[in-house]
């Protein structure tokens, strides 16, 4: 018998208790096709929406939160739950993601921005701001913002904010996943960081 | 400010370092306000995050976007069956794996029976060639081959560098 | 069952097989190595503290600079030229607390065994007429030492 459960077409509701994958899995472990349809139908925006924060391209982040559900297919033997399976078929998707930037990276002459990425460029001389450009934002309106700043910043910049911030992956973690050492893990970080504030309160300028 | 502290004030933020550490960085932010307003913007920043990210929602149906998906693993589960070629009987193919294998072994033996006779005045064992063969003590480990260069490069990553405290030194220098 | 002449064809490939095989083994009887071993460190620095150390010669920071952990400076902290006769075993000591063993497996493949104060790091065997062998790890104040061994020009 198949272990498909019956959900909504959206996976859940924001409130609701996260879905029990354990079922799913084994059964889709066990060959069962439909239980792994259902799995990707719980969790598909969420793989694509990480593949899209990293690709910020749609048709690219298709691509490989697609990529990530065959792998996955092929690799289910190897998940033995140690994390919850959306945290495994994340992993995933991040790393065919670092891939695909490499690949791009290797493809392109090397810039100033590019070596900028890791001594700081112009976030270098930036002068530090205390006042908040979020504060009093509205929760949706702080997200919007936030994802416009993220749009705006060079690839490596935006992957250590996506995998530190929403990951929330240690340093030693990140420096691991991206094949970097923990000092250009955290130099990335911080000028990222300090891009993003210099962005934020551009956006409030405009706003006022 | 130099980058060493800047990135120590930013290490604070994160909940990366050591008890003492913390002490030591809290104690200065109460004197040095170049740093206390650093450790504002970068803690403003990181709370900005703690809002969570915008929802982005797959733009395509749960049917079309499955479909490729399951296109995808059939035709990969389809593969090896395809590489055979049916026409072949039982017998044909496996004379087809067997000449050349056997071949393959007959000179692999010769050709070590060669180095041994070849080696009888040196007493060293038979050794084979590694590219690059690694034992290390630390699990967390990794090589790296530069193909092009021939660079073999293999990284420990114990102990971590948050795990230096001012009484330790490194592994090596 | 009769004798093909596809058969013969087998038998000469495998002939000329041996022929090569052979040769190439007696070719890697070569006998001692020449070796060169630096250990060095790795910062965002751009000065060193300590003023004996000197910067990496370009062909060295280049090999450095491909390397997936990257730094902006590599400074030679220590540079010892030997070598090892084939079979033999070398001990090296860079640093107070870095000491590396060096053993000639066959006159081309080298076994590195690091030892760090004293306690042994890891075991690593390279061919090094194909490149040079390259070992690194953490050090203080988010730095990096790196023990690279290569063949002597």
């Amino acid at each position: 018998m198949s272990a498909v459960q019956k959900t909504s077409e959206s996976g859940l509701t924001p409130a609701a208790a996260p879905p029990n994958d354990s079922p799913l899995v084994k059964a889709a472990q066990g060959g069962d096709m439909r239980a792994f349809e259902e799995l990707v139908a719980r969790h598909r925006d969420k793989i694509y929406a990480r593949a899209f924060s990293m690709m910020r391209n749609e048709q690219d982040a298709i691509d490989l939160s697609q990529e990530a559900w065959v792998k996955a297919w092929q690799r289910l033997a190897q998940f033995q739950g140690d994390s919850s399976f959306a945290t495994w078929l994340t992993r995933i998707v991040i790393n065919l993601c670092l891939d695909q930037l490499r690949k791009h990276k290797r493809h392109r002459a090397e810039s100033i921005e590019e070596m900028d990425e890791e001594s700081g460029g112009v976030e270098r001389q930036m002068p530090v701001v205390t006042i908040n450009p979020t504060a009093g934002l509205e929760r949706g309106e702080l997200r919007q913002r936030i994802d416009r700043a993220l749009g705006q910043l060079s690839a490596s910049h935006r992957t250590v904010i996506v995998l530190h911030e929403f990951e929330e992956m240690e340093y030693k973690e990140i420096a691991k996943t991206m094949g970097c050492s923990i000092g250009t893990v955290m130099s990335r970080l911080f000028y990222a960081r300090r891009r993003m504030a210099s962005l934020l309160a551009d956006l409030k300028k405009a706003e006022s | 400010m130099n980058t060493e502290l800047q990135l120590k004030l930013q290490s604070y933020v994160d909940g990366e370092l050591s008890a003492s550490e913390s002490r030591q960085i809290a104690d200065l932010l109460a004197r040095d306000a170049e740093a206390a307003a650093l450790v504002q913007q970068l803690q403003n920043t990181k709370s900005a995050f703690a809002n969570g990210e915008l929802e982005v929602k797959l733009p395509e149906s749960r049917e079309f976007y499955w479909s490729k998906i399951s296109r995808e693993i059939e035709r990969e589960n389809r593969q090896p069956v395809a590489a055979a070629e049916p026409s072949l009987s039982l017998w044909q193919s496996l004379q087809r794996l067997l000449i050349p294998a056997g071949a393959f072994a007959a000179l692999t033996l010769i050709g070590l029976v060669g180095l041994f006779a070849l080696r009888t005045t040196n007493q060293d064992s038979f050794s084979v060639h590694y590219e690059s063969d690694n034992a290390v003590a630390d699990a967390d480990a990794f090589t790296y081959n530069d193909e092009e260069n021939g660079t073999t490069f293999i990284w420990f990553s114990y102990p971590s560098e948050n795990e230096f405290t001012e009484s330790d030194d490194s592994l090596i220098l | 069952m009769k004798f093909q002449p596809k058969s013969w064809r087998w038998a000469a490939a495998v002939v000329c097989g041996v022929c090569l095989f052979s040769f190439a083994a007696s070719i890697t009887r070569a006998a001692e190595l020449k070796l060169e071993a630096v250990l060095i460190w790795g910062t965002n620095d751009t000065n060193s503290p300590d003023p004996n150390h000197k910067l990496v010669g370009p062909k060295l920071a280049k090999t450095l600079g491909d390397l997936p952990i990257k730094w902006k400076s590599y400074f030679v902290v220590e540079k010892k030229d030997f070598s090892v006769n084939q079979g033999a075993t070398e001990k090296v000591r860079l640093s107070k607390e870095c000491e590396i063993k060096v053993k000639n497996a066959d006159g081309a493949s080298v076994e590195l065994q690091l030892i760090g104060k004293g306690k042994p790091v890891g075991k690593m065997t390279k061919d090094v007429n194909k490149g040079c062998l390259v070992t690194g790890g953490n050090a203080e104040n988010f730095t990096s030492w790196f023990v690279v061994l290569r063949k002597k020009e």
